[in-house]
């Protein structure tokens, strides 16, 4: 009798841990997959930077010693290596003027005055790859000492998949693929330092789609 | 089994999933730079060499399929370290349009970042390693890196492909390498 008590008392035990062990090994796989999917997501990984008055984001977090763990992870992902506050500030953007997601089948004027730093540049990505766009003028990016100002310091240049009068800068031939755009400030002055996010960032404007 | 029962063996079930999914989460969302900076690691070998030694791009623009939104304007030397073996120095001439080495611990924060306007000359020669009384120059600028490993990268500014020529030229200046065996 006693036993078959001990058998019994045995058996649910093992029971019982077996489906501890279960529960385990499902909730660590489920957490695991969407923990990656949510920190791969490729519009999330900007959620981390702050928001200003126009359409960019920035951060002072990238490479920071103390940026936040979700921050760090998610710029390892989508822009490791980047340089600390200290040297750079970066801007991006997914979206253009009325707030519409940058994608590959529209046309787009960029257009804005130089920034107060060493020197600056503008650079389009694959959103969904978070790579360059391959193309045929090899180009990805302009920036300040080849985007031609006018006389009144200003410059603009055309995005699109098809080739344009220069400054062109690529996007991707299928249509349906977003981009973001990536500004990076070298080495700003104090001023631009100390005005950031409140600079005059360049503007982004819809031409035309397919 | 009594509704009772099974209401605290369910209970007991969504606690254990619960506080399974919360550790595994922060677990993953630590764990992510480390598994992000050995991946970069193990591709900047130099001729089958995989750490101490420099990597240059040697073309100008983008360069397909490296690390995730790089900066085509710059062209870089990098560098996997490991200072199990001792310190490692890395020297050279820096760039004038704008020049910055950058280094980064285990879990990719940037721990240390110098650029050209800071350097009081155009030559540079760092001694990098664990121990700050391990520096076996008197010259060089000492930097202790906060992990084992990391990575170093260079990066020079280059306007035009006309630059190209002299930005080679500037990369095979360079030494990267253990410490005691140049002097």
């Amino acid at each position: 009798m006693r036993d078959a008590l001990r058998m019994k008392t045995f058996k649910t035990y093992l029971a019982m841990t077996g489906a501890c062990l279960v529960i385990v090994a499902m909730a660590s796989i489920l957490s695991f997959r969407f923990t990656m999917l949510w920190l791969q997501d490729s519009d999330g990984v900007f959620d981390e930077f702050y928001t200003t008055q126009t359409q960019w984001r920035y951060s002072d977090e990238v490479g920071a010693l103390d940026a936040s763990p979700v921050s760090r992870a998610r710029v390892a992902i989508g822009g490791p290596l980047g340089l600390s506050s200290k040297e750079v500030i970066y801007f991006i953007t997914t979206e253009d003027t009325d707030g519409e997601r940058l994608v590959s089948g529209c046309d787009y004027k960029m257009s804005g005055s130089d920034i107060d730093s060493r020197w600056w540049s503008v650079t389009l990505y694959d959103s969904t790859t978070a790579n360059y766009v391959p193309n045929t003028d090899n180009r990805s990016s302009w920036h300040s000492e080849a985007l031609p100002f006018n006389t009144a310091g200003q410059w603009a240049l055309t995005i699109s998949p098809d080739a344009q009068p220069s400054p062109w800068l690529p996007s991707q031939m299928n249509s349906s693929i977003p981009f973001d755009l990536v500004l990076r400030l070298y080495n700003p002055s104090a001023q631009t330092r100390a005005d950031v996010p409140d600079i005059v960032l360049p503007i982004v404007e819809k031409i035309s789609c397919r | 089994m009594p509704v009772k029962r099974f209401a605290i063996y369910a209970v007991l079930a969504a606690f254990i999933a619960a506080m399974t999914v919360v550790i595994v989460r922060q677990s993953v969302i630590e764990r992510v730079p480390h598994w992000v900076i050995t991946q970069i690691q193990d591709r900047m070998s130099s001729a089958g060499e995989r750490w101490n030694t420099c990597s240059h791009t040697r073309t100008y623009g983008p360069v397909y399929g490296g690390v995730s939104r790089a900066n085509p304007d710059s062209m870089v030397s990098v560098m996997a370290y490991d200072l199990s073996n001792g310190p490692v120095r890395i020297s050279g001439e820096t760039w004038p349009n704008y020049w910055s080495l950058s280094l980064y611990q285990d879990n990719t924060d940037n721990y240390f970042v110098i650029n050209d306007r800071e350097l009081e000359t155009s030559a540079f020669d760092f001694i990098l390693s664990r121990d700050a009384t391990a520096d076996p120059s008197q010259n060089a600028q000492h930097i202790v890196s906060p992990t084992m490993t990391g990575v170093m990268v260079i990066r020079r500014f280059v306007p035009s492909p006309d630059d190209l020529p002299a930005v080679l030229a500037n990369q095979d200046k360079m030494y990267c390498g253990p410490a005691e065996t140049v002097s």
